[in-house]
C-alpha cells in the first residue's frame, strides 16, 4: 500500500471513530465506544507496520 | 506454467518477506479484528424480528456475488483505476505465480503471506461495507443495519478460512468436511494458468459461478454446493487462455499483454 494510501484510510478510521464516539446520534451505544477507538487504532497501527511483500 | 516457474517465484517471493513475519500472527490480526467488529454488531442487535432476520441469507448473497465480481473483474482484470491495479498485481502477478493448480499447498506459516489477504484489507472491506449498513440501517430499522455488516465481516472471515483450507496439506479434516473440500476442488482448477481468467470464481461457495455459467461444473445448485472433489461433472471443452505473463522486479507484467483484457 502506497504512503498515499495509507495516510488516506487513516483519516478515513480516524473521521468513522471520532464520528461515532463523539456525535450525539451515534448509533453505537455509549459503553462501546471505548472498543470502536481500540479497533479504529488497532486497524490504524496494522496499516502502517504490516509488512510489504511480492512483486 | 509448471512446477519448476512456480518453485522459482516461491523463492524469490519468500526472499521478500521480512524476518520477523510470522503467519500465525498475520490470521490473528485479520480474525482478531473481524471478530472485534463482529462483537459491537452483536451488542447492538436486539429483538430481531423474522423479517429483520431476512437480512442474513440476502446480504448472503449479495456478498457471494460481490466476491465473485471482484475477483472477475479486479483481480483477474486490470483496472483502468490506477488505486485498483494493485489488486490485480498482487492477486495475478504474484498469487497465482505462486500457487497453480500442480503445486497448490503452502509450506509452513510463512507462506500465508501470499495466500491470508493482509490485515488492512479487512479493515477497507468493512469501511467499504459501512455507508451500506448505514443506509439499509436508516431506511429500515437498525437491526437491519447491524446486521448487514455482521454478515459482511462474517463472509469475509469465512472466506479467510475457506480460502486457506484450499491451500493446505491433504488431511482429514479438508477432504471430507462438506464445502470445504467443494471449494478445495473448485479453488484448485482455478488456479489453473490457463482458465483461472474464466472459471470458478467464487472462493467459497460457488452460488454465483453457478447463477452466471462461470464454473467448471455441469450441475445444480445443491450439487455444486456438495460436489466435494468428485471431478464426474466437469464440463468438457472449457475455455482456455494464454499463459499468463511472468512479473518483473516491479510487479509489472513483462512478455505479453495480458491476457485478462482480452488481449
Amino acid at each position: 500500500m502506497s504512503w498515499a494510501m495509507k495516510v488516506f484510510f487513516t483519516a478515513i478510521i480516524a473521521l468513522l471513530a471520532a464520528g461515532l464516539s463523539l456525535w450525539s446520534g451515534s448509533p453505537v451505544h455509549a459503553d462501546q465506544v471505548w472498543l470502536v477507538i481500540v479497533i479504529a487504532a488497532g486497524m490504524i497501527a496494522v496499516i502502517w507496520t504490516f509488512p510489504r511483500a511480492g512483486f | 506454467m509448471g512446477r519448476e516457474r512456480s518453485a522459482k517465484f516461491r523463492e524469490a517471493y519468500r526472499a521478500r518477506i521480512v524476518g520477523w513475519y510470522n503467519g500465525y500472527f498475520h490470521a490473528f490480526l485479520v480474525f482478531a479484528t473481524g471478530l472485534s467488529v463482529l462483537y459491537v454488531c452483536a451488542r447492538h442487535i436486539a429483538n430481531v424480528t423474522w423479517l429483520e432476520w431476512l437480512t442474513v441469507p440476502f446480504v448472503f448473497l449479495l456478498t457471494n456475488w460481490f466476491e465473485w465480481d471482484l475477483h472477475k473483474n479486479f483481480m483477474h482484470k486490470q483496472s483502468s483505476i490506477k488505486a485498483l491495479q494493485i489488486i490485480h498485481r498482487y492477486h495475478m502477478l504474484n498469487h497465482h505465480q505462486y500457487f497453480t493448480d500442480e503445486d497448490m499447498y503452502f509450506h509452513d506459516h510463512r507462506d500465508w503471506r501470499i495466500t491470508i489477504f493482509p490485515p488492512y484489507v479487512i479493515t477497507i472491506l468493512i469501511l467499504l461495507a459501512i455507508p451500506f449498513a448505514a443506509l439499509v440501517g436508516w431506511v429500515f430499522t437498525p437491526n437491519v443495519g447491524w446486521l448487514f455488516l455482521s454478515v459482511v465481516t462474517s463472509v469475509i472471515m469465512i472466506y479467510e478460512f475457506i480460502h486457506l483450507c484450499c491451500h493446505c496439506e491433504e488431511n482429514w479434516f479438508v477432504r471430507y468436511c462438506p464445502l470445504i473440500n467443494t471449494a478445495r476442488r473448485h479453488h484448485t482448477a482455478h488456479h489453473n494458468p490457463r482458465m483461472m481468467t474464466n472459471v470458478n470464481m467464487n472462493v467459497t461457495f460457488p452460488i454465483t459461478d453457478w447463477l452466471f455459467g462461470t464454473s467448471d461444473l455441469n450441475r445444480g445448485l445443491l450439487g455444486h454446493l456438495f460436489n466435494g472433489y468428485d471431478s464426474r461433472h466437469v464440463k468438457t471443452g472449457l475455455p482456455v487462455t494464454a499463459m499468463p505473463p511472468e512479473p518483473d522486479a516491479h510487479g509489472q507484467a513483462e512478455h505479453a499483454a495480458d491476457p485478462a483484457s482480452g488481449g
